[in-house]
């Protein structure tokens, strides 16, 4: 039996709807909050149940398998693994530093810091294996039995490669690695292939490339004519009094160009390769019969970010009204029962910035899952994909299944697909 | 019981991505799957199912021994069935049984309870680590402090005289038991720091008035030591980066510094007491002691930590101004100081100098906490050590 992704819809499709999710997402925070954190990996796990139960592909919706419990271990693993070592680094290398031993405390530094990257590679291959593996699809799992150390070092090497012509082999890096990761991947009985190419990518990343360098030079040329120019005006002004002030407003204004530039604009023209990169990447994939593809267009990964953007900044006006609310209060201070000294304040304190605490960071935290929503939902409704599948063929995967979960990734705060 | 009366549902085996049309029906202690042809597909025990989800408000079982194995209800299952099928599974196991307002309760006082544990036990905990062990740890963390520690035979020997002064086991060993020396670093502070070493940077003796101002500095920095707070402070830091490593990043980093100042706090009221109390023993005036808090003050000192820009630019206006203004402003500046010092790791300072000044008895003679040649062979200590090296600011601290 042959099931075709249907002609009028795309392969892909999303049903959530916020008003199931918030209550998932505020009682997420309530439990986590009481259980100083430890509830967060089960919070996940139900954030995550909601996401992929409403994400249809072709006939069927995603079910997600993993549990809070495996994410707890991969979390405590990490941690041993991961931070106990890095603990005694940052001690020892300091002590060296101290001691004198500067040179041993930077060659170790610097191993540490392969060791990182390293893990940080061994960490995206697993956190996409430990997906694939917990996500089924009509009774049936992906997975991968590569554990991901080969492509480890693969995303050592190849990131220097990319880096080292002064930045210029990026895009085949990324493509490359993207290819190594899914061609070691698998759903059911079938392995996915991807085949991406770079070159096509290039004119876009020459524009992200070359932008500052043009923006420099023009800033540079600016900079001439208008020191010209200031000169003219610095005789003009020495002639009527006074002539140091608009030099001053011309640097500042450049300062606020230049700072606008390196973080608006720039992430902006990121994006329009990005957005390309992405469906270049995607729309390479194969499973089978089936082409994957990617609909995204720069316009749209634009109004997803600026829409993330106004989420944090509503997010952050509510979490520092309390601020300014408090520190008036504090202008009048009569009201506020303070102990004298001698006596222990630790309880007061603690009560009182413990809550102070909790009006700041509890609107900051519901951040995280509105973003995580928007993304999993803008994701899903880009995905396309075109061809056939037999289900009938599609057998259960015999990859191995882990029973901890993507804990390094976690650890390391990297994202996943 | 016969097919007609089954429930329509669909199934997946598990094995294959083939959807099966089936109806369900009642058997004993379980389930019987009848597909399309009527023929019995499989059956399956209510103990061995597990609820996976709703959908469209209709319950999805899966099978504890077969992890992709679903069968999905097409219409609400008899009462019978429904009084045997697992129950939605909302929160997670323990928090469905005790229902989430109950949960959240217990949760909250095991939360509280493990801080207040991890918050008590150094104090406990910290008198137990061998002061060997400590030693040795100082003398890894500081080792010569990066060549920056200033020596001369005699300015030494006056700083040993001094410890001596202050600390009754110093006293008997000879002015040696602690390790304290003078670093040239252009810093108003002094640290204690793991196996009884106390750094005194070159800056606060520059800025010094007189040797009881370092003498009352020098006695509660030999009270962090006496009483194990460096030991206390670094068990501190670990356990509650352990409890509430959990917690994402920032919130649990915050709470972690909010609670270890509060700790800290107490810590230097702690370390004041010890002072004032060694410093009455030696009978050394405290004067100049409170006097510098008080200059400390209107320095607006170096750890008080933004927070509230507006308030803290008051309170060093005013206490600059100090003893010109009238009597209630001052109460006020003291105010706004101590609400500041909620934000900061040391006690206000108009606190530190009241309990300094108030220390001060009449009819006691005071002697000087060192000779007039020790203070000047101190003073020039650096000054006079070829070999040291210079910094202008904390290397790594």
């Amino acid at each position: 039996m042959d099931t075709h992704p249907a002609d009028t819809q795309s392969a892909f499709g999303f049903s959530g709807s916020w008003r199931e999710f918030l209550p998932i997402a505020l009682s997420n925070l309530a439990l986590t909050i009481v259980t100083l954190g430890v509830y967060r990996f089960w919070g996940q796990v139900r954030e995550r149940k909601y996401l992929w139960s409403h994400s249809r592909f072709i006939d069927a919706p995603l079910d997600w398998t993993g549990t809070g419990t495996e994410l707890f271990v991969g979390f405590l693993m990490s941690a041993v693994l991961f931070g106990v070592p890095f603990f005694i680094i940052n001690f020892g290398v300091q002590a060296l530093a101290l001691q004198g031993y500067g040179e041993i405390a930077g060659l170790i530094t610097a191993a540490a810091f392969i060791l990182i990257y390293f893990l940080v590679g061994v960490a995206r291959f697993r956190a996409l294996r430990y997906r694939l593996s917990r996500t089924y699809w009509r009774g049936i799992r992906g997975g991968s039995d590569n554990p991901g150390i080969q492509y480890g070092w693969s995303y050592i090497w190849k990131n220097a490669v990319g880096w080292l012509p002064l930045g210029l082999l990026i895009p085949w890096s990324m493509v490359s690695l993207w290819n190594e990761r899914w061609k070691q991947m698998s759903f059911g009985s079938h392995q996915f292939d991807s085949t991406a190419d770079f070159g096509g990518l290039m004119k876009r990343f020459l524009l992200f490339y070359l932008s500052p360098i043009i923006f420099f030079v023009v800033v540079f040329i600016a900079l001439i004519v208008g020191g010209i120019g200031a000169a003219i005006l610095g005789i003009g002004g020495a002639v009527f009094g006074g002539g140091a002030e608009p030099a001053q407003w011309v640097i500042a204004s450049l300062i606020l160009i230049v700072v606008a530039t390196f973080y608006l604009i720039l992430p902006m023209i990121w994006l329009i390769f990005y957005a390309k990169f992405y469906r270049v990447v995607v729309g390479s994939l194969t499973l089978e019969k089936l082409q994957f593809s990617f609909s995204a267009s720069t316009q749209n990964w634009l109004l997803l970010f600026l829409g993330d953007f106004a989420i944090w900044f509503v997010a952050s006006v509510i979490s520092l009204t309390p601020i300014a609310l408090i520190v008036a209060a504090f202008g009048l201070l009569d009201g506020i029962e303070i102990p004298r000294a001698g006596e222990s304040t630790v309880a007061f304190e603690v009560a009182m910035t413990a809550g102070l605490l909790a009006l700041i960071m509890i609107p900051l935290t519901l951040v995280g899952p509105f973003l995580r929503y928007r993304h999993w939902a803008f994701f899903m409704r880009h995905m396309e994909a075109y061809g056939e599948i037999d289900v009938g063929s599609l057998t259960q995967s015999d990859t191995r299944v882990n029973k901890h979960g993507e804990g390094l990734l976690d650890a390391l705060d990297v994202g996943a697909f | 019981m016969d097919a007609r009366t089954g429930i329509p549902a669909f199934h997946f085996d598990g094995s294959t991505a083939f959807r099966h049309s089936v109806t369900v029906e009642e058997a004993s202690h379980g389930l019987r799957l009848v597909g399309d042809d009527a023929a019995v597909i499989g059956g399956v025990l209510y103990a061995d199912l597990v609820w996976r989800e709703d959908q469209g408000g209709l319950p999805v079982y899966g099978l504890t021994s077969v992890e992709g194995w679903r069968l999905g209800f097409l219409a609400a299952p008899s009462a019978t069935m429904a009084a045997q099928l697992p129950r939605a599974v909302k929160y997670g196991g323990v928090i469905d049984r005790l229902g989430l307002p109950a949960a959240m309760g217990a949760f909250a006082v095991v939360s509280v309870a493990a801080v207040l544990v991890f918050m008590a036990m150094p104090q406990w905990l910290a008198p137990m680590v061998p002061y060997s062990w400590e030693q040795k740890m100082g003398d890894v963390i500081v080792g010569d402090f990066g060549g920056r520690l200033c020596h001369t035979d005699a300015g030494q020997a006056a700083l040993d005289r001094l410890e001596a002064k202050l600390d009754a086991r110093s006293a008997k060993a000879g002015g040696r038991e602690l390790d304290v020396r003078v670093a040239n670093i252009d810093m108003i502070n002094a640290v204690a720091l793991p196996g009884g070493k106390i750094i005194i940077f070159q800056g606060l003796l520059e800025k010094a008035k007189s040797p009881e101002e370092l003498a009352g500095v020098l006695a509660h920095e030999i009270g962090h030591v006496r009483r194990r707070h460096v030991m206390q402070s670094l068990l501190r830091q670990l356990g509650l980066s352990f409890l509430l490593g959990g917690i994402d990043g920032q919130a649990g980093g915050a709470l972690n510094t909010v609670l270890s100042l509060a700790y800290g706090r107490d810590a230097e009221r702690d370390a004041d007491l010890w002072s004032i109390d060694r410093m009455a023993a030696a009978r050394i005036d405290p004067t100049d002691t409170a006097d510098f808090f008080e200059r400390m003050s209107g320095m607006d000192n170096d750890d008080t930590t933004t927070k509230a820009p507006e308030n803290g630019a008051q309170t060093k206006a005013e206490a600059k101004s100090g003893a010109a203004l009238p009597k209630t402003d001052e109460a006020e500046t003291a105010q706004a100081e101590r609400a500041l010092s909620y934000i900061t790791t040391h006690p206000a300072n108009v606190d530190r100098t009241r309990a300094f000044m108030g220390s001060k008895k009449a009819g006691v003679r005071y002697v000087p906490a060192m000779p007039a040649a020790d203070w000047d062979v101190l003073l020039t200590m650096c000054d006079d050590d070829p070999d040291v090296k210079e910094s202008t600011n904390g290397l790594l601290f």
